[in-house]
This record gives C-alpha cells, sequence and structure tokens, in this order.
C-alpha cells in the first residue's frame, strides 16, 4: 500500500488537492467517510472523519488541540502513552482502505501529526498546501473570529511542522490553482509518479475547481510579528526556497519548544507562588487573630491600670475636698492669705488703680444672702454598701463551669474591673446573680477572653455594639448558642453585618425589637433591662431633699445640659459622675463621681433623680437603669423621653421635655413630698413586680430553652447550635435599590438559613466551617467582579482572583451558586476576561441558577453551562413587592398627560443595548400619523456616547414626557399607572423582570422574542417583535387594540402566577439539597 | 422604626356588597401617602361579586378565602400577605368607608410621631349625616358596666368638636384600625374565636397590654356608611354581640361571670322592649338567642354557630 498524505494550514486548499489526487486515481476512502460539505467549504472536504477524529484525540494527548496545538517533546510520536491510538489508527487504515494499492488522506492537522502516521504505516510522500496568510487570516476571521496574529501563528505552526516532518513535501500554492491549472495538476502528478492525466480527468478537475470559490486579495499583513514571519516564509516558499525554508521551520518548532518548556516552568512557579500565597495567607489570619486577642489582653490590662489610676485620683480628689471643707483650711487659709490681700488691696487702691466700692453699695454686697437652697442642707453621703461589692466580685470569680445539668452562660462584657463604671458589666452581673440563683451558671469575660470562653459553654450572651467593642460570632466556637442582647444603640445593632449568625436577640423594648426584626429572620424576644432586688433597696425612713443627677461620666453636650442652662444657680441638684466635659456653667452643680455601689445610698437620700435619655436611645425606648433604680430606692425619676415608659408599665413617671417643665416637676415633687411618696409607691410596686432580674432571669431562661437542643445521655456536653445551620454570604448586596434578593432570600428563616453579604468568601467559609455551618457563596451579577479594573491586566487579575477565592471555598467544604442575571455584563470594558469569568464560576458553581430554559442557548454562545448543575427558578413577579396606590388619573395628572392620550412608556436606565433610539424613531412615526400618542421616558442614563443627544431628542420632541433621574420605588407607580403600555424595545435581553414589573402594574408589553420574555409573552396583554426587527413603529400600532381592562387584568393574572414567595421557597430547597 | 414615609398595606375584608369595597379603594387611591399597597380580601362572597370585584380592581391584590371566616380570619389573611410583603404599617379599613386624601398620612404622621403608640384611629363620621356628625372618636370602656363600650363624642356634629392632638383612648374602632407591624409581632394576628364584635377592642387590649399606647388622631377622617339597620335587631347581632361582650369581659375584667350576665340585661331589656313594640311574634326567638348567647358563653363556646340564619325575624 502506497500512502500520500496532504498537509498544509487550514483554509489552504487541501481539500482541493485532494480531490485533485483523487481524480489522478489515488482512494481516499469511502465517500460515506467523508466530512459533509459545508458553507465554508461547498465543494466538499474530501477529508476522511475516523483519520481525522484520530488526529484529534493525538492533539488532545498532546495538550493541545487543532487551533491552539502544544509543542511536544523530540520523539513524542514514539511514547507508548500513545499506542492505542496508533493500533486505533492501523485498524482504521484497514477498515478505510482494505487492500487498495494506492492511498490518500488529507487533514490538515496532520501536519502536525505527521511524525505519528509514520509509526502507523509508510508514507511515502507529503503534498504541503500553502496559501497567503493574509488570505488564510480573512478566511478565519470570517469562519472562526480569530485575530490575524493568532492566524499567522497557526499558519507557521502547521507549515514548519509539515516541513519539519517531511522536508520533501511537495509544495504546491492554492493560488496557483486558479492561475494555472493544467501546469499544477502534471506537476502534481509528476511529483507523486502518478499517471498523467487524461482528458477526462483534467475536464473532472476544471469543473471541480471554481474560480468562484476562491477567495484572496486580502491586503498585506498588518506589524504583528506572527504575520511577517508568515508572510516572509509564505515569500520563501513562493520562491522555491525550500531548504532554507526548512531549516527556519526546524529552528522556530526548536524555539517554540523552548518557548512552551518557559511556559511550562512559569506555570508551574505560578502554581507554586499560589500554593504559597494561600499558606501565608492561612499563616497572616492566624497570626493576625492571635495578635488581635494579644492586643484585645494589652487593652485590658491598660485599661485595668487606667481604672486604678483613676480611683486613686478620685480618691485624692475626696482628700482634697475633705482639706478644702476642713475648718482648719478655711481658717488658715484666710489668715495666710488675708493679711497679704488687705496689703495688696491697699497699694492698689493708692495706686488708683481700684476704685473702692461706695459704702451703701458695699453694705448691700455684704448683705446679700449666698444663694443656696435651704433644701440641699449638706453634700449627700456616699455610703459603698460593701456587701453588694462583695457579692459582684464573687460573681465575677467564677472562671470555669462546674459539671452538672446547670445550663452554662457565659456573657461577654467590656471590663471586669466593677471601679471602671461601665453599665454593660452591672447589667450583665445583675442578672447572671439573678441566672445563678436560678440554678445557671454565669461567667463574665472581658474582651481578652471573649474568644476562649470555657468549655463547656452553652449559651454565650452579647451586650455590645460599639464599634471596637462588638463580637464578632465567626470566631466563637460553633457549639455554644449565640445570644445578642440589644440594651441600647438598636440602630447599630440591626445594621450589625454578623448579625445574622446569632441564634436569637433580645431587645431592651418593644421598639428596638421592631428595628432588629427588620434586618434579623431569626427569634426576637423583649427583654429590658432591670434591677437587682438585693442592691437597690429602699431604706425604711429617710428624709429626702433634693434632685440628684447620675451618671458615670458626664462627657461632651447632652439634652440635659441644655435644660439645666435655663436653671436658676440655686436650682437644688447635685450632678454625680465624672466631671471632664461639664460645660464651665454648670460646673457648681457638679460633685464629682460616684460609684456604682453607692449610688443605692444616693437614691435613698434623694427625692428626685433626673434621668438622662441620649439621643440614640431615644427612637427606640430602651431605657436607663437608673429609672428602675431610683424607683427601687423610693426617688422619684423625672425624664427627659416618654417613649418605652408604657409598654414597661412606667406611664406614670414624670417627664420633661424642656428646662421650664424641669424646674416645674423637680419643684411640683420637692414641695409635695407626700404625692412624691404616693407616686413613688405605685411605681415601685410596678418595678418590684416586673423589674426585676428576677424576672429578667425567667425571661432569658424561657428565651433560650428552645434554641439548646437537649442530647440525653451526652450532657454534660455542650447542646449543638439550633440555626441557623447554613449561612449563604451572597455577594453583591443590591438589596437596597433592586428587591430581587429581598424577594429571593425572603423564605431564608423558615429553610433554617441565614442570608448575609459577604465580602471575603474564603474567611468566611474557614469561620463558618470552624463553627459547624454549612457555608454557601452565592453570586450574583459579575459585573462588579471585574467593574473597577482599569486595564485588561488588572481585569485578568481581579478574574483570576476572584476565581481563586472559589477554588479555596470549595477546597474547605464550602459551596457555590450562581444565580445568572446575565450572560455577561451588557456593557463590559473586558468580553473576553468576562466569558473567562462566567466559565471559571460555571465550572465551579455547585449550582447555576436561571430564570429559565432559554438561557441555556443564550449563554452556549459563550461558554458552557453545567448541564447536570443548572437549575431553572422562574423570576417572581412585583405584585405589592413595589407601592402602588395611585390611580391612574392622579398619575396622568402629575405627568401632564391628558385622560384620552395614548401614552407608551419607556422605564428603567438609560443605555445603548435599550433599543431607546429605535423607540424614538417609532414614536417620531406613530405620533406623526395619531397627535393624541405621547411616551413617557423614566430612568437614569448611564454614561456613553451619544446619551446627551438621546436625551436633548427625549426633551424636545413634541409629545415625549422625559424624567432623566433615578425612579425611586415609591414613584414606579405615577409611571406604570400613568401608561397604557410599556416598552420593552430591547434587541438582546437575557431575564424577564422589566416585563414582570410592567404586568405586575396591570399594564401591557412590547416585547422582544429573546430570551426568558419568549415564554411569558401572550397575545392577551402583549405583542412581540422579533429582535431584528425594522418596523417598530408597525409593532407599536398594532399594540394599540391592547388599550383596556381585559389586557390589563390578563398581564395582571399572569404576573399573580409568578409568586415571589415561591420563588423563595424553591430556592431554599436547591440550597438545602446541595449544602 | 416607622418614618413618615412608612409602607403602609390597606387591607380591606370585602363580604357581599362589592360597590361598597370598590367605593372605598377608590377612595384609597386618591391618598396623599403614595407609600401603599391595597389588599381585598374577599370572605365568601357569591361568584358573580368576586367577578365584579375581579374586574373592578385591576391590578389590586384580591385574595379570595372561598367562605366567610369572619371578621377576624378574613382580615388575618390580608394582614399575613401584608406582613411578608415588608409592611411598616397595616390599615385594617372596613368596605363600607370612604377616606379622605390626607387622611392615611395623617395617621403615618402621628405614628412616625409617637413611637410606642401601637395602634392609630381616626375620627370616623356617619355617612350621609348633615351637618356631619361623629360616629366615633375613640372607644372607652366601661368596665364597671361589664366591659360595655361605648364610641366618645358619638353623635356630636364633627364641626364642635376640635380635632386638635392625637390622645390616647381604651380601644380604636376595627373599622378603621392603623397597626404597627411590630404589635402583630408581639400579640398575635386578631383574635379568631369570637367570628364577631369584640375581636378588635380585645386586640386593643392585648396591645396596651404588651406595653403600646392606642391613639386616636381626630385630624385624620373618614366616612363610615353603615348600611340601615332596620327596626330589629339581626339574630347574628344579638347572639355574637351577648356572648362575646361576656367571653371579652370574662378575658380581660375582674368581674366574675354572673356579674357579667347582670350587666348585659340592660342591653337585652332595652332591645326587648323595642321588640315588643315593634314585632311581639319574634319575642320568643329572641330570648332564645340571648339564653344561648349566655350559655355558650358560660360554658366558653366561641367561634361561629351555623343555626342562627334561619332565626330571622319575619319583618
Amino acid at each position: 500500500m502506497r500512502v500520500i498524505c496532504v498537509t498544509g494550514m487550514h483554509r489552504s486548499g487541501t481539500s482541493l488537492v485532494a480531490r485533485v489526487i483523487n481524480l489522478l486515481g489515488v482512494d481516499l476512502g469511502p465517500p460515506d467517510q467523508h466530512m459533509r460539505a459545508g458553507p465554508d467549504n461547498p465543494t466538499g472536504f474530501w477529508e476522511n472523519r475516523p483519520l481525522s477524529k484520530i488526529n484529534d484525540a493525538v492533539l488532545a494527548r498532546l495538550g493541545g488541540r487543532w487551533d491552539d496545538p502544544g509543542i511536544p517533546p523530540d520523539g513524542w510520536e514514539h511514547d507508548a502513552g500513545l499506542d492505542d491510538l496508533r493500533a486505533s489508527a492501523a485498524a482504521q487504515l484497514t477498515l478505510t482502505f482494505g487492500e487498495a494499492p494506492l492511498v490518500g488522506f488529507k487533514d490538515p492537522r496532520a501536519s502536525l501529526t505527521l511524525p505519528f502516521w509514520r509509526t502507523v504505516a509508510p508514507v511515502e510522500a507529503t503534498v504541503l498546501c500553502i496559501r497567503d496568510p493574509a488570505d488564510v487570516a480573512a478566511s478565519l476571521r470570517r469562519r472562526n473570529g480569530f485575530d490575524s496574529e493568532h492566524a499567522a501563528r497557526l499558519w507557521l505552526r502547521y507549515t514548519c511542522s509539515a516541513l519539519s516532518a517531511d522536508p520533501h513535501a511537495h509544495v504546491v500554492d492554492y493560488g496557483d490553482f486558479f492561475a494555472d491549472l493544467g501546469s499544477c495538476v502534471d506537476a502534481l502528478a509528476k511529483a507523486l509518479d502518478l499517471p498523467a492525466p487524461d482528458a477526462a480527468a483534467r475536464a473532472a478537475v476544471a469543473e471541480f475547481t471554481d474560480p468562484d470559490l476562491r477567495h484572496g486579495g486580502q491586503p498585506p499583513p498588518e506589524a504583528g510579528s506572527q504575520q511577517g514571519l508568515a508572510a516572509a516564509a509564505y515569500h520563501l516558499a513562493r520562491e522555491g526556497q525550500l531548504p532554507t525554508l526548512v531549516a527556519v521551520a526546524r529552528a522556530l518548532v526548536a524555539s517554540w519548544a523552548q518557548e512552551e518548556q518557559i511556559v511550562a516552568a512559569a506555570r508551574d512557579s505560578v502554581r507554586g507562588l499560589a500554593a504559597e500565597r494561600d499558606r501565608l495567607r492561612d499563616t497572616a489570619e492566624e497570626q493576625a487573630r492571635r495578635s488581635e486577642t494579644q492586643a484585645q489582653r494589652q487593652a485590658a490590662t491598660i485599661a485595668w491600670l487606667q481604672s486604678k489610676l483613676e480611683g486613686q485620683r478620685r480618691d485624692a480628689e475626696r482628700k482634697l475636698e475633705q482639706v478644702y471643707d476642713s475648718e482648719t483650711w478655711r481658717v488658715g487659709h484666710a489668715l495666710v492669705s488675708g493679711p497679704r490681700v488687705v496689703r495688696d488691696t491697699a497699694r492698689r487702691v493708692r495706686a488708683g488703680q481700684v476704685t473702692l466700692p461706695r459704702p451703701k453699695a458695699l453694705r448691700a454686697r455684704l448683705r446679700r444672702p449666698r444663694r443656696v437652697d435651704p433644701r440641699l442642707v449638706a453634700r449627700f453621703e456616699l455610703d459603698d454598701d460593701h456587701d453588694a461589692r462583695t457579692a459582684y466580685e464573687a460573681a465575677l470569680a467564677r472562671r470555669v463551669f462546674t459539671d452538672g445539668a446547670a445550663t452554662r452562660v457565659a456573657m461577654a462584657v467590656s471590663t471586669l474591673d466593677l471601679d471602671a463604671g461601665r453599665g454593660d458589666l452591672f447589667t450583665a452581673v445583675g442578672l447572671g446573680r439573678a441566672l445563678e440563683q436560678a440554678g445557671l451558671q454565669v461567667v463574665y469575660l472581658d474582651p481578652s477572653q471573649w474568644y476562649d470562653p470555657p468549655q463547656g459553654t452553652e449559651v454565650f450572651v452579647s451586650l455590645l455594639a460599639e464599634a471596637r467593642l462588638a463580637v464578632d460570632p465567626l470566631r466563637l466556637p460553633s457549639d455554644c448558642v449565640l445570644v445578642a442582647w440589644v440594651r441600647n444603640l438598636a440602630s447599630r445593632w440591626a445594621t450589625m453585618p454578623t448579625l445574622g449568625l446569632y441564634d436569637g436577640v433580645l431587645c431592651s423594648s418593644a421598639l428596638s425589637a421592631a428595628e432588629v426584626r427588620r434586618s434579623y429572620p431569626g427569634p426576637v424576644q423583649l427583654l429590658p433591662i432591670g434591677v437587682d432586688p438585693q442592691v437597690f433597696v429602699a431604706a425604711d425612713s429617710t428624709s429626702r431633699r433634693a434632685a440628684v443627677a447620675t451618671v458615670n461620666a458626664w462627657g461632651s453636650e447632652r439634652g440635659l445640659y441644655r435644660d439645666l442652662r435655663q436653671q436658676p444657680p440655686d436650682f437644688p441638684l447635685a450632678m454625680y459622675g465624672r466631671q471632664q466635659g461639664v460645660p464651665p456653667e454648670l460646673r457648681p452643680f457638679a460633685h464629682g463621681p460616684v460609684p456604682f455601689f453607692s449610688l443605692p445610698s444616693l437614691y435613698r437620700q434623694a427625692a428626685v433623680v433626673l434621668d438622662d435619655v441620649q439621643d440614640v436611645n431615644r427612637a427606640h425606648g430602651t431605657l436607663n437603669s437608673r429609672i428602675y433604680e431610683s424607683l427601687a430606692c423610693g426617688a422619684l425619676p423625672i425624664t427627659n423621653s416618654r417613649v418605652g415608659l408604657a409598654e414597661l408599665g412606667l406611664s406614670e413617671v414624670p417627664s420633661a421635655a424642656d428646662g421650664a417643665t424641669l424646674r416645674a416637676q423637680v419643684h411640683r415633687w420637692l414641695d409635695d413630698e407626700s404625692a412624691r411618696a404616693q407616686q413613688v409607691d405605685r411605681l415601685r410596686q410596678v418595678v418590684s413586680d416586673r423589674h426585676t432580674y428576677t424576672d429578667r432571669a425567667e425571661r432569658f431562661r424561657a428565651f433560650v430553652a428552645p434554641l439548646l437542643t437537649s442530647r440525653p445521655g451526652q450532657r454534660p456536653g455542650p447542646a449543638p447550635r439550633v440555626a441557623p445551620a447554613t449561612v449563604i454570604g451572597f455577594t453583591p448586596d443590591y438589596r437596597a435599590t433592586n428587591p430581587y434578593q429581598r424577594m429571593l432570600y425572603r423564605r431564608a428563616t423558615e429553610a433554617g438559613v441565614a442570608a448575609v453579604a459577604c465580602d471575603d468568601p474564603v474567611m468566611m467559609t474557614i469561620r463558618c466551617a470552624r463553627r459547624g455551618q454549612r457555608f454557601v457563596f452565592h453570586v450574583h451579577w459579575t459585573a462588579t467582579i471585574l467593574g473597577p479594573a482599569r486595564s485588561h491586566i488588572e481585569a485578568e487579575e481581579r478574574c483570576d482572583r476572584f476565581l481563586g477565592d472559589l477554588d479555596r471555598v470549595r477546597e474547605r467544604g464550602g459551596k457555590v451558586v450562581w444565580t445568572m442575571h446575565n450572560v455577561v455584563p451588557h456593557e463590559c470594558a473586558y468580553p473576553q476576561v468576562e466569558t473567562r469569568l462566567a466559565q471559571g464560576l460555571a465550572d465551579r458553581a455547585h449550582a447555576v441558577h436561571i430564570m429559565c430554559d432559554a438561557t441555556v442557548a443564550e449563554a452556549e454562545r459563550h461558554f458552557t453551562l453545567p448541564a447536570d448543575r443548572v437549575h431553572v427558578i422562574p423570576h417572581g413577579s412585583y405584585v405589592d413587592v413595589y407601592p402602588n396606590v395611585v390611580s391612574p388619573a392622579r398619575a396622568r395628572a402629575a405627568l401632564g398627560l391628558g385622560a384620552q392620550d395614548m401614552v407608551w412608556l419607556f422605564l428603567g436606565g438609560i443605555r445603548p443595548y435599550k433599543g431607546l433610539e429605535d423607540l424614538l424613531d417609532a414614536f417620531d412615526a406613530v405620533s406623526a400619523r395619531k397627535p393624541a400618542t405621547r411616551l413617557v421616558v423614566a430612568g437614569r442614563p448611564g454614561r456613553f456616547p451619544g446619551v446627551v443627544d438621546l436625551q436633548r431628542r427625549c426633551e424636545t420632541t413634541r409629545g415625549i414626557v422625559a424624567s432623566f433621574g433615578e425612579v425611586g420605588d415609591t414613584d414606579l407607580q405615577t409611571y406604570l399607572n400613568a401608561c397604557d403600555i410599556v416598552v420593552l424595545p430591547h434587541r438582546q435581553v437575557l431575564n424577564s423582570g422589566g416585563l414582570l414589573l410592567g404586568l405586575s402594574f396591570g399594564r401591557p408589553v412590547v416585547a422582544p422574542r429573546t430570551g426568558c420574555l419568549t415564554g411569558l409573552l401572550d397575545p392577551a396583554y402583549s405583542r412581540v417583535f422579533e429582535p431584528d426587527e425594522r418596523d417598530l413603529a408597525g409593532v407599536l400600532e398594532r399594540a394599540e387594540t391592547l388599550r383596556g381592562d381585559a389586557a390589563r387584568r390578563a398581564a395582571f393574572e399572569r404576573a399573580a402566577s409568578f409568586d415571589a414567595d415561591a420563588m423563595s421557597a424553591r430556592f431554599f430547597e436547591l440550597v438545602a439539597r446541595i449544602a | 422604626m416607622p418614618e413618615p414615609n412608612a409602607r403602609v398595606f390597606v387591607v380591606v375584608l370585602n363580604y357581599l356588597h362589592s360597590e361598597d369595597t370598590l367605593r372605598c379603594v377608590a377612595s384609597l387611591r386618591d391618598s396623599t401617602h403614595a407609600n401603599a399597597n391595597i389588599v381585598v380580601v374577599d370572605n365568601g362572597s357569591p361568584d358573580e361579586q368576586v367577578e365584579l370585584l375581579r374586574a373592578g380592581l385591576a391590578a389590586t391584590t384580591l385574595l379570595p378565602t372561598g367562605t366567610n371566616l369572619g371578621y377576624a380570619a378574613g382580615n388575618n389573611v390580608g394582614i399575613r400577605h401584608a406582613l411578608e410583603h415588608g409592611a411598616d404599617l397595616v390599615w385594617i379599613l372596613n368596605p363600607d368607608t370612604t377616606v379622605e386624601p390626607a387622611t392615611l398620612a395623617r395617621l403615618v404622621q402621628t405614628a412616625s410621631d409617637e413611637p410606642d403608640a401601637g395602634i392609630l384611629g381616626s375620627r370616623v363620621l356617619y355617612g350621609g349625616s348633615r351637618p356631619p356628625r361623629i360616629w366615633f372618636d375613640g372607644g372607652i370602656i366601661d368596665w364597671g358596666r361589664g366591659a360595655m363600650t361605648r364610641h366618645r363624642n358619638d353623635g356630636l356634629p364633627d364641626a364642635d368638636v376640635a380635632a386638635g392632638a392625637p390622645y390616647q383612648v381604651d380601644y380604636v374602632t376595627g373599622a378603621a384600625m392603623l397597626v404597627r407591624r411590630q404589635v402583630f409581632d408581639d400579640v398575635g394576628l386578631l383574635p379568631e374565636h369570637y367570628f364577631l364584635y369584640f375581636e378588635e377592642t380585645d386586640f386593643n387590649l392585648r396591645a396596651q397590654r404588651a406595653g403600646w399606647r392606642t391613639l386616636v388622631d381626630p385630624r385624620s377622617r373618614l366616612t363610615h356608611h353603615k348600611r340601615s339597620t332596620g327596626r330589629l335587631p339581626s339574630p347574628a347581632y344579638v347572639y355574637y354581640f351577648v356572648r362575646n361582650r361576656i367571653v371579652f369581659g370574662h378575658a380581660f375584667g375582674t368581674l366574675p361571670v354572673d356579674d357579667l350576665v347582670t350587666d348585659v340585661d340592660e342591653w337585652v331589656q332595652a332591645w326587648r322592649a323595642k321588640i315588643t313594640e315593634r314585632e311581639p311574634a319574634w319575642l320568643d326567638t329572641y330570648d332564645h338567642l340571648v339564653r344561648l348567647a349566655i350559655a355558650d358563653a358560660r360554658i366558653g363556646r366561641t367561634g361561629p354557630r351555623e343555626d342562627l340564619a334561619d332565626r330571622t325575624p319575619a319583618a
């Protein structure tokens, strides 16, 4: 068997040459094995499919493919790894050609695989087809969309490989066949030692070689290096400089091999670097955690030292005050300074520097009494309650839990220093002592101990929301129930990104609970702060006087200062608290700090206690403990906010909204002791019945009980977490402006899932894994991933980083879900990178959530979706998602539209792909014929060339009402209810959000037959145009029949059938399956 | 935290008279508070009434229950829908009312100004009265007379009673009641066991026990187009009013049931005198209904009774 092989670059005439040698008598195998003719090769390929498949397999084994062949090492053709293909190839040759004496096969890939075929059968001769590389490039651009450099590189690769493999190949130029067919055929026959063609064969060849099929005459190559090289090589071949070309080919092949080695080595080192980066990142995370813990320990030590110093300073102040108060000092001071003052004054009077007051005025001044209220007869005696202090110190001393069935509670507080005056500590110990009395075990942790709670902790209570003092739930052990106690700062708690990771939230007031519930899906219950009934006790009988105001530290401007500035100097008030920040004019009222354990003694002496609710807490009605504590000791609080009093049964607590009312209230209650005492008695009863920590302990136990699941036989081990078992971290967070995510996650709580926005999926995976929670990283719109990139390289880097993160999430057990809102973003600077990103995401996603089947076909034009991981969950409608109360008549009036006008609506962001320009053209045509036609254009324009002209055109066209700005949620109804028909003039759109929005307001639509819209369009409420429709005006005119109630009702009912709740439920079923 | 622009869902419970509901919805559509949605629940009206409603409502959510669930359970269907769709406030509105454009906006502003007010009501005027007269200006419960309820300023000319700042009341009428989302979270939805009458009173008191204030803002006004009540009370009115007043009084008051029965007798006798005069033949049925109501109240039987319709007076 003689074997002839036709090689050469694709699109270089290999098919033509194969057919010619076939007509010269070479058997190309049975025609049914030949590849069928196609539009890109109408006279047929004359290529044997089974043999081409073997070529593909060989290329794949070498790590490449036809358009991106790898560079195999020397001697690759003898590799044992190819033996199976070798056997297949031999068998296929026999099957194809049988005993035929002269056979041939053609396949451009054989240019690369010729050495392999030589190990299968003796290839007697090869014919190498060449063609001007510029023409080849043009052909490949048309057929495959390749750029010229890529095409030239392939041309070189194919041609040089074929020449290297057979330096004696017969080279034919595709162009020559059309210039002088006869000579070419004769030369070919001669070179292959074939009989000269007879007349019939010549006629057949001539018929086959249709000059019309020749494309060529491309302009000279551009400056690209590969294109220049290919052109030079082609020139050498044309000139018959074959030995030179062979030498060049060999050199090129060798250089490619070297390049390949370098690239392979570079890839290896990139992989190594990535691994090293991951290792370093993990180490850094660990170190950061350790440093943070260490820093917190140091901060705690510093805080302790500061508080100690503060204590010493307070002692010193107190001693100094005692000295100043003493008779010894007063007398001594006067004795020491008196003669000097007299001497100095006399001297200044003599010198005329001072005028002595006239005797009458002097006498008057001397007679004026010092304005001190008789009720404030003396300073209050502060008496530290040592028993209480000892009891609190004992409570704080517990470091570990003992065995037993009692529930073990750890409370995260800001400090364990009882002299630091921190409210959270006293609140925690107040509740904790009541819990201990109810049989639970409680430990208190300062920030240095938070993340290392004692063995066996079952309930971890977080009390703080301040910026640097908030517990990070992800750093806590997974095996304890995590409870937040929102005592104050409700807004800050509600916006805490990690609140969703708590198992339950306790709130101090109904309004704070409402605030928390807006963002937190789990259990929320009321647990106001309370009073320790063993510490705050009224005395049997005391004479009470004056008003006091107590705080830990006064600090900068606050509401009470404003009210006190309006009081006279003899206002019967003593302010206790660290004085830093007290304005000079109020200093006369200030009396220095009061320790927590001295408060009961103070409240037992005072008649009235002024309570100052800070503005941040006023809105949520979270009361100060001072209200309960003063009442428990028999003093009447006067507060400055009524919010939150009623729900606690304390409506009768007096309040003052301004300085005048405050003065009136204080005097009212100071002047009528019996009324004051009665008022206090009633309120004190409410406090002792409802607001002691004994009551709070019961509520606390009732709240945590269902969160703790008992595991018989496994105690005293800690109880497992109940919920949420799964955490969804999603990106980007568009909830503020787009309701889709809110709709999709609506049923999260029922599904036992916490959905939180997530910037760092890797960190979140690690931490969730530590806590035994399943983590699902949910990717929505991908535009934000590459969007910030300022260059192609940066886009590539961002893509790599994101895909690398996905890999790390997967390696650590996290799952990835991708909700496809677009195939690739509509407007992107780097479409190739976006496509790579999409493919990478599709490859890594455990589930790809699409909204209709059509998405698959749309996506396939750019990348491949994993068929087994694609899940269809249709887009829910917007019925009752946006406000809808405004009547059409009011809406039209608001936009200046007439009741009888035919109104079209274009709604939403203005972008090039939205087709607004087409709509304006169509509107011009329609409105010319029907003057009572109006078009409303509402949406924020993007930045793109021509946008200004587009806006100007809208503003100047008669009949158009334009509003260029963000359309707020509440304003949507005005536009939608004002219109008759919504138009979506897009040429390309994937999902159906815009369509469903129109239907949800009962508005018929004109929309393209594309993407997910196709399945939603029904003649009862829509008119459809094909994406390539030219006559949009005609479509609009035909759509006018949709005006009216029947189409509106049909549209609305269709929307109502796409229930957003059902969408959410199906999504969480999917999450449950993959998580 | 509700703000002046809080999201409101208006729940209108339709039963039989769809034209009333459509009139109410039409008046709502002129409201100046635009951050709102309307939900109509049909409580088992005949099909033709539902179709009339469906055609008239266009793109407004209609939730048919299929059967008459009573005032509370019917409204609860709409309330649930509202809460699931993110309502900050739910306005429960009788279908036989019409509102003024500013009615809702005023109430929402008050809800914003008074954050611990859980339930808010409006001044409600009699429909068709000239000059306009007040039907409801706040609910008063007279515990000294067996939980007798009455309306503040009932019958007074609207012009004679100044509409000042909001004030606290014992309860807000269920005909027009704006409820903060948090109240439902705290005390649940409307109690369904009464079936008719006293549900809203019960709900108001439970909200107050949870610490919420109940306010009426007389600057917010609407009209209640009550249908003519006829010369005689309906059997349902007699039965449910008597039974539920005792049930309610027992649940929230301190008096024993016997005392509540004695207290309700004043009401029973007043009607009895009218029936004796107008339709003596129906007197036995009336007495039977009262006995049945008291007996059911004593044994704690609540919910609907199916056997009342055939006791309608012939007149």
